[in-house]
């Protein structure tokens, strides 16, 4: 891998589940960190694409490179150790959480490795700590709240030392404190440790708040609609366009990013 | 987190074996030749050659091997099987796999294949039978996009129907010694003679044993979705081909020498699961010494509980893992 390349190339993607592709023509890059949102309608494909972007779905056509290299000739560990995905929904394991954090250092396990070493155990302890969620290790995952599970889930990712950090939602079924818990955090990461992060967002104003760059997708089309700096791509034109609903665009009075608001 | 875990996991282990020794011991002397176990020392040291020394080592040494292999691999194959498909009732008799196994040994028995192979023929024929029957339960559950666990479970239940019938089909049509040997292998019984059968069955399940072992942590990551397991870095591909082809074999292996023995792959991972855990790294090792140990004893009630005349092993295990099976589903509905 090429750490001068960019993190991560998306190049002419087509993809999808069965015969008619869900996106098409897809090509972006993502810059050594550098926090893209995806937005667009529900059933526009933001999932489809994140799971095609690590790998987990294979695209129809197009190619993916992560830092410069081919995603096909990489094997899975070697892609985990770059890219760590989490994702919407988390099926809840009856394990603790330091257990299940601890399945994020599995891209560093040799074939005859069983056991963790002191490193992944330490790792872990200080991802937890680093999250704020020390003083759960030992509990049940399916004992403690939802954000505090995706607080887990993303502890999990990030004891994979990715570069790359893919987010599916990660503040959805979240209160406000949670949503401004989580995303605060990334935003931390990405400025401590020059994280690169995708993640796909619902919400436009958080993805306006917290991206450096939109990649707005078209619902029907599957195309990528637009992109580029929230002030570009968060316009009263666009947003209509592509939710068909009206909307008032202000500006947020503190960050001076677009902020909107739903018009009748 | 840590070394707790280990030296827990550590105590089970010394536990199961010293478990195992003992039901060892216990099947050793119980017989309608009465052996104390005082005794065996004796017979083992000085009386080579001797009726007692006979007894032990020609009728119930192979007896007790089989138990050992047979138990350990039908638990170990149960537990690979709830691992992959993420649900406590699959084990290879509700997945019909060892419908399957025993529709290939009849398919054997009938077309004298092992006249033609030698001895062989019988494992090989259950492990093509279970492998058929896993293939396809497996695509036909996953054809919906992902594993639905009713509708695989209803599934792995019709093959099993299927595959019983066509058996009693090939009875019906078989002639009558050949219709015999059918039945008498059919309800299941650890009484083999065969030392190749047994040296086969016992380094199979060994075997077994290994391979899925190095995939522990495979087993652990699919516990959170093939999705997850790939995000984590598992040719998730590579694994299932091998778990599923190692369930198979232990499966093929089993029924092939000890006939259709009920969920005795179902009863032994659900309590060591409810005992240490979901962690496969001790789960696996864990069911092979229970089931080991289980099957041996199930054997010895068998044999015992309406002497002289002998029970198929697996109408005891039946009664028992029916059951659990009951005991686990309502349980189930409960948390759910």
């Amino acid at each position: 891998m090429n750490d001068q390349a960019p993190i991560l190339t998306a190049d002419h993607l087509y993809c999808g589940y069965g015969k008619t592709p869900v996106l098409k023509n897809i090509s972006f890059e993502a810059q050594n960190g550098e926090i893209i949102s995806i937005i667009g309608p529900n059933g526009s494909g933001k999932t489809t694409l994140l799971k095609t972007l690590c790998g987990v779905l294979k695209p129809r056509q197009g190619n993916i490179f992560i830092k410069g290299e081919e995603i096909g000739k990489l094997s899975r560990s070697r892609i985990s150790r770059t890219v760590a995905r989490v994702s919407q929904t988390i099926d809840m394991p009856p394990m603790t959480v330091s257990a299940y954090v601890l399945m994020g250092r599995l891209p560093y396990f040799k074939r005859y490795q069983f056991f963790e070493r002191k490193a992944d155990v330490d790792k872990v302890k200080e991802t937890l700590g680093l999250l704020g969620i020390g003083h759960l290790a030992e509990k049940s995952m399916d004992a403690i709240s939802g954000g505090q599970q995706q607080l887990a889930a993303i502890a999990r990712a990030l004891v994979q030392e990715p570069d790359l950090l893919l987010l599916d939602e990660p503040t959805s079924h979240l209160d406000i404190t949670h949503q401004a818990v989580i995303l605060n955090q990334i935003r931390r990461l990405n400025r401590k440790f020059n994280l690169s992060v995708i993640m796909v967002l619902h919400d436009l104003n958080l993805a306006s708040e917290y991206a450096h760059r939109l990649i707005l997708l078209n619902g029907k089309a599957g195309e990528v609609f637009c992109t580029g700096s929230p002030e570009h791509v968060i316009t009263k034109e666009y947003i209509e366009t592509v939710y068909k609903t009206p909307v008032l665009v202000d500006q947020h009075p503190r960050s001076g990013k677009p902020f909107i608001l739903l018009d009748g | 987190m840590g070394r707790s875990r280990f030296i827990t996991w550590a105590w089970v282990l010394v536990f199961l074996v010293i478990l195992l020794f003992v039901v060892c011991a216990v099947a050793l002397c119980t017989g309608s030749a009465g052996i104390a176990i005082k005794d065996i020392p004796g017979i083992i040291f000085h009386g080579r050659g001797s009726t007692d020394y006979n007894i032990l080592f020609k009728i119930r040494m192979p007896r007790i091997l089989l138990g050992i292999a047979t138990g350990g691999a039908l638990s170990l194959a149960g537990a690979i099987l709830q691992g992959l498909f993420r649900n406590p009732l699959v084990e290879p008799y509700t997945l019909g796999i060892s419908g399957g196994a025993s529709l290939g040994v009849c398919l054997n028995i009938l077309f004298k294949w092992h006249l033609i192979m030698g001895i062989i023929a019988y494992p090989l024929s259950g492990f093509l039978g279970a492998l058929t029957v896993i293939t396809l339960v497996y695509l036909i559950s996953i054809k919906t996009g992902m594993v639905k666990t009713d509708t695989m479970l209803l599934t792995g239940v019709m093959i099993s129907f299927v595959c019983s019938s066509l058996v009693m089909l090939l009875m019906a049509v078989s002639k009558s010694d050949e219709l015999q040997t059918i039945v008498f292998w059919i309800m299941g019984s650890l009484d083999e003679t065969n030392l190749t059968l047994i040296r086969i069955c016992c380094i199979g399940s060994v075997a077994g044993l290994i391979i899925s072992l190095f995939f522990c942590l495979d087993l652990n990551a699919l516990s959170l979705g093939e999705e997850e397991a790939m995000n984590l870095g598992i040719n998730i591909e590579l694994s299932k081909k091998v778990l599923f082809v190692t369930a198979s074999i232990l499966t093929g292996l089993s029924v092939s020498v000890g006939g259709i023995i009920m969920f005795a792959g179902l009863i032994v991972p659900h309590f060591m699961r409810m005992t240490v855990g979901s962690d496969h790294r001790i789960l696996l090792l864990g069911s092979f010494l229970a089931g080991a140990s289980f099957l041996t004893l199930c054997d010895v009630i068998a044999r015992t509980i309406i002497s002289p005349l002998e029970l198929p092993v697996g109408v005891i295990t039946g009664i028992i893992g029916g059951v659990v099976f009951i005991y686990v589903l309502t349980r189930k509905r409960a948390i759910s």
